[in-house]
């Protein structure tokens, strides 16, 4: 029967020469096209049903890729383009300006901080000064019968330095970082007198 | 078509065309939803015995690798551009549509040869031996079917629509003897899981092939 042959041939069960002859009668004969066609338009509305199921899940699966798309090819950076993206990369957090200004101003505390070197600032005679602080100090009447050398292990023994003298006296100036290292070293030192002075820069370590 | 179907962009370039979908869902959704209609609609009317699910697998493999390689020329876009732009609709049956469904063919002969080496495949309108060949070439992948006719497109799937709803009206018997055969099950097996002979299998599908065509015609009267 021809109609069996339809069916045979749309679903690829004839063989060579039966296909061959099937499709000679094909372009002969009208009404068996129209069947064949017939029977494509049955397919089509089979898979117009079929695709129905699962389309949301397509729609969803289609605008997630859609969001994951792969970026353009970005031309090269120049130099001063790539550091402007590194410090400010786009998209830029809502947060970014808060940061930055935060880091500044971090920056600036630390620099008010730090210790200086500048001329215009250095404490005078090469003392330093910590976080601002201030070294008590003592003027010390010396007696002549002490050595260089007693002197030298004296002020080493109790971390003293000499900040100044001798004035037309002959005192000195000592400093140090504590009071009482000051009071031990003048009594070591077998000091004549000793007059607390204004506190003042630190000495060098 | 409605307003929403109707929405215009002026599209130069792949990359273009995927920002305006990414910023415009309906479009992407009105643009996929159409292209996966029309073609598989298409690869279903030129391969009779593909399954109604390689066929979707085809369309949609061939779509998401659009998306990632994004190799469709610059020239698709601008040849034939409608004034005020693409939309969703043209965009899914015009060129661009061409090219997806070059894409899903090749996807489905792939499949085929994967799965199917056994059988030979039906090329009922134009040979089919040169589809997976590259997709170079812009002006060779417009639509010279039927469905480049929007009149005719629109005929036709209105009869399509027409006879899936007189498929659902068959008896059970007929129905499920139907589907197996349109979901590309050979009439041996279906023989087999019905317990009926072949030539039962083989009348049923003719009698309900001719219930469906007379219900669809008066539907469509």
């Amino acid at each position: 029967m021809p109609e069996d042959r339809v069916l045979s041939y749309l679903s690829g069960e004839l063989d060579a020469p039966a296909r061959r002859a099937f499709e000679a009668e094909l372009a002969r004969d009208p009404a068996l096209r129209a069947e064949l066609d017939a029977w494509r338009d049955l397919a089509q509305a089979r898979q117009l049903a079929h695709n129905e199921i699962g389309q949301a899940e397509r729609d969803a699966a289609f605008l997630r890729a859609l969001a994951q798309r792969p970026r353009a090819v970005r031309a090269p950076m120049s130099r001063a383009r790539r550091l402007w993206q590194w410090l400010w990369p786009t998209p830029a957090s809502p947060l970014m300006p808060l940061g930055w200004a935060l880091a500044i101003m971090l920056s600036v505390m630390v620099v008010q901080q730090a210790p200086t070197d500048a001329p215009g600032i250095a404490a005078p005679d090469g003392v330093l000064t910590r976080g601002g602080a201030s070294c008590p100090r003592l003027v010390v009447d010396l007696p002549d019968t002490l050595t260089a050398r007693q002197l030298r292990n004296t002020l080493s023994q109790y971390a003293v330095s000499i900040v100044d003298g001798p004035d037309a006296d002959g005192h000195y100036v000592l400093a140090a970082a504590r009071e009482s290292s000051l009071r031990d070293a003048a009594a070591a030192l077998g000091a004549l007198s000793a007059t607390a002075a204004p506190a003042g820069a630190c000495p060098k370590p | 078509m409605n307003s929403l179907d109707s929405k215009r962009y002026v599209i130069e370039n792949v990359d273009a065309l995927l920002r305006i979908m990414h910023a415009d869902p309906h479009y992407a959704l009105a643009f996929r939803n159409k292209a996966e209609q029309h073609i598989t609609l298409k690869l279903r009317r030129k391969f009779f015995n593909a399954s109604p699910d390689g066929v979707l697998d085809a369309f949609n493999n061939a779509l998401m690798k659009f998306l990632h390689t994004r190799t469709f020329k610059d020239e698709g876009f601008k040849q034939d551009q409608p004034e005020g732009g693409w939309t969703a609709h043209e965009l899914a049956v015009g060129t661009l549509g061409g090219y997806l469904y070059r894409g899903s063919l090749h996807e489905l002969i792939q499949m085929h040869r994967r799965t199917r080496h056994e059988v030979q495949w039906t090329y009922p309108e134009d040979g089919g031996e040169h589809d997976d060949a590259a997709f170079d070439d812009i002006r060779n992948v417009g639509d010279p079917s039927r469905f480049a006719d929007p009149a005719h497109a629109y005929e036709h799937l209105s009869i399509v629509k027409r006879m899936r709803e007189c498929l659902n009206k068959l008896s059970d018997t007929l129905r499920a003897t139907m589907f197996l055969y349109l979901d590309d099950m050979p009439m041996e097996q279906i023989a087999r899981q019905q317990d009926l002979h072949v030539p039962t299998v083989k009348s049923r599908l003719h009698a309900a092939r001719k219930l469906v065509t007379e219900c669809t015609r008066k539907g469509m009267d």
